[in-house]
């Protein structure tokens, strides 16, 4: 997740945000690089600023929603959460991306 | 396809508030990550620069998410437009040379353009008008390739051209109209009595004129362009038989062109061509038909 430049990439990204909203609810911006960082058990360390243009990014697609709140140690943050057009985006490219890490396993394992 | 569209025109126009959003986002997620790396145990110094190494680039972050934004083309034209305002503001002698220049060149432009259309683009505002052709004479020898004729020429002609269904003579020239103190000079026009009749449009009121009007004694009538009429006798409804002066001589009104006809003429039309007494006509003299 280092070199979030290519559009494979970008898509992988898009998708565990899109994930972690849908399960955790509304979530600001350092939130989410955590949980990504936390629940993958540090495997996928996430270069933190590249997060902020996939948000943009859903953002502009209308994916997800924002709006400014105060967050648990009592401090402006902006706060994220999912739409319903971003969980529809959300099923389609989980199965999707099953389909490819299905199939790149697959290969992986023929002899 | 299109919320995303539109969401992209609205970010153009708040600009600097997203940015300023995105500002403090980041500035709280540094903090944040601090704050995290302190409880950690850090000191404050490596708590602060271990948070913006796992950021990566500040700047580059806000820059790939200004690009997810908006309208990147749309930006960049709204940039350099606003750099060359500022440019042009710097500089107001070429500024000002600029855009005379421009000026002058469109004016030119136009002008050319109108004159062009009237003469050749537009057919002549008349039936047939094709067919229509101004003779002139021609005189090789002494290199005078178009010449008006005189009046000998026309009535020649007028007996023994075949080709012409019709001929007529006409003079262009300038009189003075009005009574003395509230004259002007006006363009006009003498013309032989088939004039109308060859170009096929008469005027809109009244009558053509006759032949017995083509003498010195009885020419005592004049015909009025449409706009003459309307700018100078207020389109008078009843304006057949008034009486207007010309070069000092009293001409009664016997009819008024339509507004098409001539349009560049603007004074009156007046009988008959021959107030010359050798009839040297100087000027293109004969429309034929």
């Amino acid at each position: 997740m280092t070199n979030p430049n290519t559009d494979h990439l970008h898509g992988a990204l898009d998708l565990l945000v899109l994930k972690t909203l849908d399960t955790l609810g509304p979530l600001n911006g350092w939130d989410i690089a955590n949980r990504i960082q936390q629940i993958s058990e540090d495997v996928l360390t996430l270069n933190q600023g590249s997060l902020y243009p996939a948000l943009q990014r859903l953002l502009t697609k209308r994916w997800v929603a924002s709006e400014w709140g105060t967050s648990e140690n009592n401090r402006r943050a902006r706060f994220y959460r999912i739409t319903a057009s971003g969980r529809k985006q959300l099923a389609k490219e989980t199965q999707e991306w099953e389909r490819f890490t299905a199939a790149v396993v697959r290969i992986l394992q023929t002899n | 396809m299109l919320r995303e569209f539109f969401y992209r025109i609205g970010a153009l126009f708040h600009r600097s508030k997203l940015d300023r959003e995105m500002d403090e986002e980041m500035q709280y997620h540094l903090e944040r990550e601090t704050e995290e790396n302190l409880r950690r145990g850090m000191n404050p110094e490596d708590a602060r620069r271990s948070a913006l190494r796992s950021f990566g680039g500040v700047l580059k972050a806000k820059e790939q998410s200004r690009d997810e934004r908006g309208l990147r083309p749309l930006e960049d034209i709204w940039m350099d437009l606003r750099y060359g305002v500022r440019s042009l503001r710097k500089n107001p002698g070429f500024t000002l040379t600029a855009v005379l220049t421009l000026a002058l060149c469109l004016g030119a432009n136009l002008t050319i353009f109108a004159v062009v259309d009237s003469i050749l683009l537009r057919p002549l505002p008349f039936p047939d008008a094709d067919q229509l052709v101004t003779v002139f004479n021609t005189y090789p020898k002494a290199g005078v390739e178009r010449d008006g004729s005189s009046l000998t020429n026309y009535y020649e002609r007028r007996g023994n051209v075949n080709a012409f269904s019709e001929l007529a003579a006409y003079r262009e020239g300038t009189a003075i109209i009005g009574e003395a103190g509230s004259t002007e000079r006006e363009q006009i026009m003498r013309v032989s009595p088939e004039f109308f009749a060859t170009l096929g449009v008469g005027p809109a009121t009244g009558r053509a004129f006759t032949d017995e009007e083509t003498a010195y004694q009885t020419d005592g009538v004049a015909i009025l362009t449409n706009a003459y009429w309307r700018q100078h006798l207020g389109a008078d409804p009843n304006v057949l038989g008034r009486e207007i002066r010309v070069d000092g001589f009293q001409k009664k009104v016997i009819g008024v062109l339509p507004p098409s006809f001539l349009p560049l003429l603007t004074g009156t039309a007046l009988p008959p061509p021959f107030v010359q007494p050798r009839g040297s006509l100087t000027r293109p003299a004969t429309y034929g038909k």
